[in-house]
């Protein structure tokens, strides 16, 4: 077209001309498309964009969910729950593991001390998935038993918090003066587990 | 001149989709949302419930409950499970379950699980897995408790027989009683699954003491 205008053709004349030139728009859409075949495989890539965004934006409204990831970490690093003891006499953090299904079952935490005018020990437990933003099971606090020397302790459970990144709670068992270990014991839908987990020297404190 | 490649509509839409498909799997397993099919949903639960990857038998629509409401009876060696899923604006979301433990040795393993949707429609489902051979004919029992002589009494409310929405040929079954009216009993609801031989004689009889109860807002 300004080639045309150049050689002195009026604007609406160089226009018209042009256009023109470019020849008959439906049958330049039908040729184009004939050239590059496969529109389904434009529509499916604007859909996959499209469900991308859409998820996107569902993962910034549940970004709260990420404090799940957070409790996870937390269980695998440094995990705290407060002791429910009247008095401890012996404290000392451990990291005890074993594997509960798809979680890994830890202990913390193994103080002695007293707790409704019984000489106990509080075992501090937690679980969480293998992955870090994985779920933890419901009810393996049910699952979990403890015994020393041969008495086995009842569902005795004290404080405790959760979320689906991680649990944690306390478990205890009456202790007699020559008990220097308990035991632990997992068993749920077929499978079980045990673990021996020593009791701190009186004074030891963590 | 700089010589730009242009990719064919093909590539570039595989391109898409696979980045699409890294970011949204991605998203799942981060923050357990965007699920695009309700069988992910399932999954979760099973993470949930502690029990495993489990393999589908069948499902059901509870269209009372939520529109789009399923319900999916799995099982593995130890747990035989239904559990629920819905679609939600964050996808497809799990909806609880009961998943029933199979390891101690039963003719029948089942579970119930009750539901209703702000106390106006009441579903009760029943599950069973027949693990005697000898056992033909399934029947499932709801009862309450007559207290009317001073004394618990079971008193029949409503029985399966053939009604299941799956079952028969792999002896996995799921029954479903619509519209169940809580309020005209005067106690819970027990279940009691009762397993026939070929002769017609009672072989078998387990109460379906594990269950749940929902109550969907």
């Amino acid at each position: 077209m300004e080639v045309l205008l150049d050689m002195g053709w009026s604007k609406d004349l160089a226009e018209a001309r042009s256009l023109e030139a470019m020849g008959a728009p439906a049958e330049i859409g039908r040729e184009m498309a004939r050239q590059y075949p496969g529109r389904w495989w434009l529509w499916l890539g604007r859909a996959a964009v499209l469900l991308t965004v859409v998820v996107c934006v569902q993962a910034l409204l549940g970004i709260g969910i990420l404090c799940n990831a957070w409790d996870s970490l937390a269980a695998r690093i440094y995990p705290q729950l407060e002791s429910d003891l009247n008095r401890v006499e012996a404290e000392e953090r451990v990291n005890l593991r074993m594997d509960m299904g798809n979680d890994v079952l830890r202990v913390f935490r193994v103080s002695i001390g007293e707790r409704d005018g019984q000489r106990v020990a509080e075992i501090s437990l937690c679980a969480y998935d293998r992955w870090p933003f994985g779920i933890v099971a419901l009810g393996w606090q049910n699952c979990v038993r403890l015994s020393a020397s041969e008495r086995e302790a009842g569902f005795n459970g004290g404080n405790g918090r959760g979320s689906y990144g991680a649990d944690y709670c306390h478990r205890y068992v009456e202790l007699a003066p020559e008990d220097r270990s308990v035991v632990l014991t997992y068993s749920r839908y077929g499978e079980t587990a045990r673990l021996e987990i020593p009791l701190p020297e009186r004074g030891e404190t963590a | 001149m700089k010589k730009t490649k242009i990719l064919s509509r093909r590539r570039r839409t595989l391109r898409r989709v696979l980045i699409s498909a890294a970011i949204i799997l991605l998203i799942n397993r981060i923050f357990m949302i965007g699920l695009l099919f309700p069988i992910q949903a399932i999954r979760h639960f099973e993470e949930r419930a502690g029990t495993g990857r489990t393999a589908v038998i069948c499902r059901d629509w509870a269209p009372e409950i939520h529109g789009s409401h399923l319900l999916y009876l799995t099982e593995n060696e130890n747990i035989l499970m239904l559990s629920g899923t819905y679609l939600t604006v964050y996808g497809w979301m799990d909806a609880f379950g009961v998943a029933a433990d199979c390891t101690t040795p039963a003719p029948i393993h089942g579970g119930r699980w009750s539901m209703d949707r702000e106390g106006r429609t009441n579903l009760v489902y029943a599950f069973c897995r027949l693990e005697d051979p000898e056992i033909i004919r399934l029947e499932v029992l709801a009862e309450y408790e007559d207290w009317s002589s001073g004394q618990p009494v079971r008193q029949s409310a409503f029985r399966w027989d053939r009604e299941w929405v799956c079952g028969e040929e792999d002896r996995h079954f799921l029954f479903r009683k619509r519209g169940v009216n809580w309020s005209t009993y005067p106690s819970p609801l027990y279940l009691t699954a009762v397993g026939y031989d070929i002769a017609g004689n009672e072989i078998a009889r387990v109460e379906l003491d594990q269950g749940a109860s929902s109550n969907f807002g």
